[in-house]
């Protein structure tokens, strides 16, 4: 039976449009019809989920699969949650209000950590048992996927099976080990048992985690993993991550789901490549998404023409890990900009160093308001320790030509607390911000504009699986805020606006991030004290984290702020995500010299891709490089 | 090329406010080829003008839209193209096309037809009872959220002279059908007046009455304006010259 919701609930809170689907391209069919019915679910509101590209590439694959129909769900906000606990209205999916413990499959994405709790609360307002071990043979399989499932083991007690890699791969195949399980009397668990056998898919029941007998060093009482293997010898020691070979092979998804309220990026989104050469030392993004794999423009435009026509957007977006990097991008903007005069396209993470004035100017056309930079640290010396090969002179060069441009508001983006990181490093983002006001100063009167206002915007660098920085310490909440009140002291230039915020949250992610499976105790106690939404200020609940990680003997000492050795067994090692160990802790060894790694397109680093894939730009160097430079500064 | 659109907003899209519902539009236009004449300035938009938004939540069978083309399009061939690329919820009911001097519909609004149907908290005859004496009253003072020089401010506005004329609806249980001031002068919204008339019928239980809020169904019917002494309903198919 769908789930009605009367309109004296939806008018009674805020933006009720979030609750009631009916989007133009949502697909509608007949659950009865189909004999896997999936609910992709997006533990964040409507708002935020509905600019989720993988949740419209996924909806889109899924819907293309014989048999399977795929619906949507979202974290309802606290006024919705409450309507619907009071009134025992169970969470549903927008497309056939169907209960979610209806399902088959709930799959939940997991974009970041402080999203965790939100997981926890949507299975309980569906009335799905919380833990996995409590979930019986009328329960939907729950699922997660998603970058963050890169380390499975702080949510293993309560997620049945994690997809690890690229969502356009295999799902295919697991639900037909689903259908064969279901025709022959399966229970759950042989399904599970079965599903773990396919490439790319963690069960966390199957596999178990052993503990040194004795506290780390350093530590109270929490010890080291001492190992993490399957029940069985028949399971995968390891778990190797999905990874598409051809981008172009797999038709792009060209009918969005049009939401109906204005959400943050509301526009249609394009990937142009996936992965980054870059291999800054901090970014997890750069590492789990290798290699680099290409959309030619032919199938860009493609994209272009398709998504326009099914959508009547507006506005385009070109999404990459580095937007100049892509070969021709400046010719593919032009063809779109004459093809479809009125449309704007946007692009997002463009490297100071690539700056390019007749690029901008197309992007702008006419409207000159703010550029941003991410220079990441302040000193040439902490930016070549995080492999962030920009130099200052390129950032100087770069914002020289923006204000001659005319454009008259940068905004810079650095972390604080990243490794080797001093006093004098914090220092250099006040001095080079300066140098910043300075050039436009130097700036001809007449080219540049009347004012000119430079942003600063920290944030905490917090260490991530699977990149070289996984073995480092991350600095206290103190240190941190000893940190940000040092920089705000030293930012006297009257041009230069500093924006900052608590460093507790960055705190609870690092936590999160290298947690293992006995952080899930940590999630669900946070959760029960009525943490959700924790990445909403207005939500965050702090004193619920101090409490919950003090009755749960959370050591941070353990977690944040020890350096781990390269023999350690950590949590992720479970997982094979292309990038090696070995890799990663001679990036780390290189870090702490400051010796700098060719990006991918200069020299292969042996990364260790190339022993799961050989694809992208691990078999062709110089995918990145099909346009000769002159023919893009026109 | 000036067409004025009649359409109507029903299901669940009901909830969809009045920006999205223009963003909404503008999308279903761009799809169906139906290219508008942009306005000039520093942040160019698509000409396009409704006689009111419509509040969340309500009905309508009678809203109008005003839309400027960039190309020569017949009437019939604007309503099929763009019915076809619209979501259930809303509806084309006619096209027709104006001349390019005629004022805005904005302009000349200034009221509203609406069916309010009440939730049956009252026997019919009762009901009809208490509403009759309920709009007997010279003043019915009702809390209006203002601005006053960015601050905002609470403050009691008589809005019987809001309401121009009424009539129970004879086959609808609760019902009454409401010409109301709808407008930038004087703009009186319906659901106001509901919920004024439960407090007026529960004397005293303010929590009852409040119980009731949004239980009503309001369909806002039609729009109308004052021509040379009478009302005319611009919701309506113009009869041809």
């Amino acid at each position: 039976m769908p789930i009605q919701i009367p309109d004296s609930i939806l008018l009674r809170v805020q933006k009720p449009a979030r609750y009631i689907g009916g989007e133009v391209n949502a697909v509608y069919k007949k659950p009865s019809e189909y004999d896997v019915h999936y609910c992709f679910c997006f533990p964040d509101v409507y708002d935020v989920g509905m600019c989720h590209l993988g949740l419209q590439i996924l909806y889109a694959v899924m819907n293309d699969c014989d048999g399977v129909y795929c619906e949507r769900s979202f974290a309802p906000w606290t006024d919705m949650e409450q309507k619907m606990r009071e009134n025992q209205i169970p969470l549903y999916s927008l497309e056939t209000f169907t209960p979610l413990r209806d399902f088959q499959f709930l799959g939940f994405t997991l974009q970041y950590e402080m999203s965790y709790t939100n997981i926890l609360n949507m299975l309980d307002l569906a009335g799905v048992p919380i833990f996995s071990k409590d979930r019986t043979e009328e329960d939907p399989i729950v699922m997660a996927g998603g970058p963050n499932a890169n380390n499975p083991e702080p949510l293993a007690d309560f997620i049945d099976l994690y997809y690890i890699g690229e969502g356009e791969v295999e799902f295919n195949e697991l639900f037909q080990v689903f259908r064969e399980n279901r025709k022959l009397g399966g229970t759950r668990h042989e399904f599970l048992r079965k599903a773990a056998e396919l490439p790319g898919i963690y069960v966390p029941e199957l596999y178990q985690t052993l503990y040194e007998d004795h506290p780390a060093a350093g530590c109270d009482h929490t010890p080291r993993i001492a190992s993490i293997h399957p029940v069985d010898d028949s399971l995968p020691q390891k778990v190797e991550k999905l990874v598409m070979k051809d981008l172009d092979a797999a038709e792009y998804p060209s009918r969005p789901v049009i939401p109906n309220l204005q959400i943050v990026h509301d526009r249609a989104a394009m990937e142009i490549f996936r992965g980054c050469i870059h291999g800054c030392r901090f970014c997890n993004a750069g590492m789990i998404y290798r290699p680099v794999r290409i959309h030619s423009p032919q199938a860009v435009m493609k994209w272009v023409d398709d998504t326009l026509r099914s959508t009547g957007y507006d506005e385009i977006s070109l999404t990459s890990l580095s937007s100049n990097d892509y070969p021709g991008l400046y010719t593919l903007i032009r063809q779109i900009h004459e093809k479809y005069p009125h449309i704007n396209v946007s692009l997002p993470s463009l490297r100071v160093d690539a700056f390019s004035l007749p690029l901008m100017e197309q992007l702008a056309e006419g409207r000159k308001s703010g550029l941003t930079f991410a220079a990441e640290a302040g000193s040439q010396r902490l930016r070549d320790v995080i492999n962030k090969g920009i130099t200052e002179k390129e950032i100087l060069d770069g914002v020289s030509l923006a204000f001659r441009g005319g454009w008259d508001r940068v905004k810079l983006y650095f972390m604080l607390g990243l490794p080797t990181e001093t006093y004098e490093d914090i220092l250099g983002i006040s001095e080079l911000a300066s140098r910043i006001v300075q050039e436009w100063v130097n700036t001809p009167l007449e080219k540049r504009s009347r004012n000119v206002t430079v942003t600063v915007s920290t944030s905490f660098f917090v260490p991530k699986p699977f990149t070289p920085f996984q073995f480092c310490p991350q600095d206290s909440y103190d240190h941190y805020m000893q940190k940000q009140e040092f920089l705000s002291s030293r930012i006297v230039n009257r041009k230069v606006v500093y924006h900052c915020h608590d460093a507790y949250l960055s705190t609870l992610e690092g936590l999160l991030s290298r947690g293992d499976r006995r952080t899930g105790r940590l999630i669900c106690s946070a959760w029960k004290k009525g943490c959700k939404f924790d990445s909403w200020s207005d939500l965050f609940r702090k004193d619920s984290w101090e409490q919950a990680i003090a009755e749960t003997g959370t050591e941070l000492a353990y977690y944040n702020y020890r350096e781990r050795e390269k023999g350690e067994c950590f949590p992720w090692d479970i997982i094979n995500a292309g990038v090696t160990k070995d890799f990663l802790y001679a990036e780390y060894e290189k870090s702490k010299q400051g010796k700098v790694t060719p990006s991918c397109a200069d020299q292969c680093s042996n990364c260790g891709m190339r022993s799961i894939v050989s694809t992208g730009i691990c078999t062709h160097r110089d995918l990145l490089r099909q346009s000769a430079p002159e023919e893009e500064s026109v | 090329m000036k067409k004025q659109l009649i359409f109507e907003k029903y299901a669940r899209l009901r909830f969809v406010g009045h920006l999205d519902m223009m963003r909404l539009l503008q999308r279903a236009l761009n799809r169906a080829g139906i290219e508008l004449v942009w306005s000039q300035g520093f942040n160019p938009h698509p000409r396009m003008s409704f006689a009111a938004p419509l509040a969340l939540g309500w009905y309508s069978t009678g809203e109008i839209m005003e839309i400027i083309l960039a190309e020569n399009i017949s009437d019939e061939e604007v309503l099929s193209r763009l019915n076809a690329q619209l979501p259930d919820g809303i509806r084309i009911l006619f096209c027709h096309t104006l001349s390019d001097k005629e004022p805005p519909i904005m302009s000349k609004v200034s009221a509203a037809q609406y069916l309010l149907e009440l939730p049956a908290f009252l026997p019919e005859e009762e009901f009809q009872h208490q509403w009759t004496a309920f709009l007997c009253q010279e003043t019915i003072l009702a809390t209006k959220i203002g601005k006053v020089k960015g601050r905002r401010q609470e403050k009691q506005v008589n809005i019987r002279p809001g309401i121009y004329d009424w009539s129970f609806c004879p086959d609808k249980a609760l019902t009454v059908r409401l010409l109301c001031a709808c407008g930038g002068e004087l703009n009186l919204k319906p659901d106001t007046l509901a919920w004024k008339f439960y407090d007026f019928c529960l004397p005293g239980m303010p929590q009852k009455a409040e119980e009731l809020h949004y239980r009503e169904k309001i369909t806002r019917t039609a729009f109308y304006g004052q021509e040379e002494g009478t009302w005319v309903n611009y919701s309506q198919i113009p009869e041809k010259e």
